[in-house]
């Protein structure tokens, strides 16, 4: 596997920073706290990086889906790895829309967790359904296998995405589909924020699996040598 | 609910998610780091074994 530069990613970082410290400042100076119907105001400002973080994961799994199609299809170990990469960010920031969110369930519904509500309920499937390719890749040993089974895998899980990303609009329960004005959208100020958020954790997402893929590299290259040399790969 | 608990889970949300971001990058960082040393070890040791191959 042939990554980027570390100089082009370190470049990346360097854009990805201050976008992020613009994108803090939008959410927390910038954008207005809802004028009313919320308990929580303050707590609101949770919902632009909840929102960015959870679209980043969406896109993290659509690009693991869409890796391992093409590794189906080739079987080039890279698209493998970055199937890999994609699917494992994905679930760490699918896990920190989670735990946002429960905090603003706390906030704002006086509770973490409803169980009746399905966008809850999905995105708890979404992110089960990732903890397991994660799990599955750990309890194979043999690399084509696992590759294989694990892009097979990568296919399937992406069915989970639009249910979770549309159980708001389909059920219409408990969670806000989002926090719109009387003319149905949302507050300038705060579509101005959540785009920066969106745009600053896409940044991140992509310079987070660029150094995760070099990980892999080495791990992979390192595997091969260590067979090669007859030792067993997992000491 | 007072401003000051509606702030308090405004921080902690922000930290949770800082927090995750930098210590994940942290980790990628440091295993490269290791993998890195132990791929020239490594190297090293299959040079020392077959010389005139490489």
């Amino acid at each position: 596997m042939v990554g980027v530069p570390r100089k082009h990613r370190l470049a990346l970082l360097v854009v990805a920073l201050p976008v992020m410290m613009l994108a803090i400042y939008m959410a927390l100076v910038y954008a207005p706290s809802p004028a009313q119907g919320f308990a929580a105001p303050d707590a609101q400002r949770i919902f632009h990086f909840h929102v960015a973080v959870a679209w980043t994961s969406y896109v993290a799994f659509i690009v693991t889906a869409v890796a391992s199609v093409v590794y189906l299809r080739t079987r080039s170990e890279k698209f493998d790895t970055l199937a890999l990469s994609s699917a494992e960010i994905g679930l760490m920031f699918c896990t920190a829309a989670i735990i946002t969110g429960s905090i603003w369930a706390r906030a704002e519904w006086g509770t973490f967790w409803r169980w009746e509500d399905m966008k809850l309920f999905m995105t708890l499937v979404l992110w089960l359904v990732y903890l397991s390719y994660i799990g599955v890749r750990g309890m194979i040993q043999a690399r084509e296998t696992r590759a294989r089974v694990s892009a097979v895998f990568g296919v399937l899980g992406i069915l989970c995405v639009p249910l979770s990303f549309s159980a708001n609009r389909i059920w219409a329960q408990f969670h806000p589909t989002v926090l719109v004005t009387s003319t149905g959208s949302l507050q300038p100020g705060m579509l101005h924020a959540l785009i920066v958020a969106v745009v600053a954790m896409t940044l991140f997402y992509i310079y987070l699996v660029l150094e995760r893929v070099e990980l892999e590299g080495l791990h992979l290259r390192l595997e091969d040598l260590k067979e090669e040399m007859g030792d067993d790969p997992d000491e | 609910m007072t401003r000051m608990n509606d702030m308090m889970y405004l921080y902690v949300a922000y930290t949770v998610i800082w927090l995750g971001v930098f210590i994940y990058a942290a980790y990628l960082h440091g295993r490269q780091a290791e993998l890195g040393k132990e791929l020239e070890l490594v190297v090293e040791r299959v040079r020392r074994i077959e010389p005139g191959k490489r």
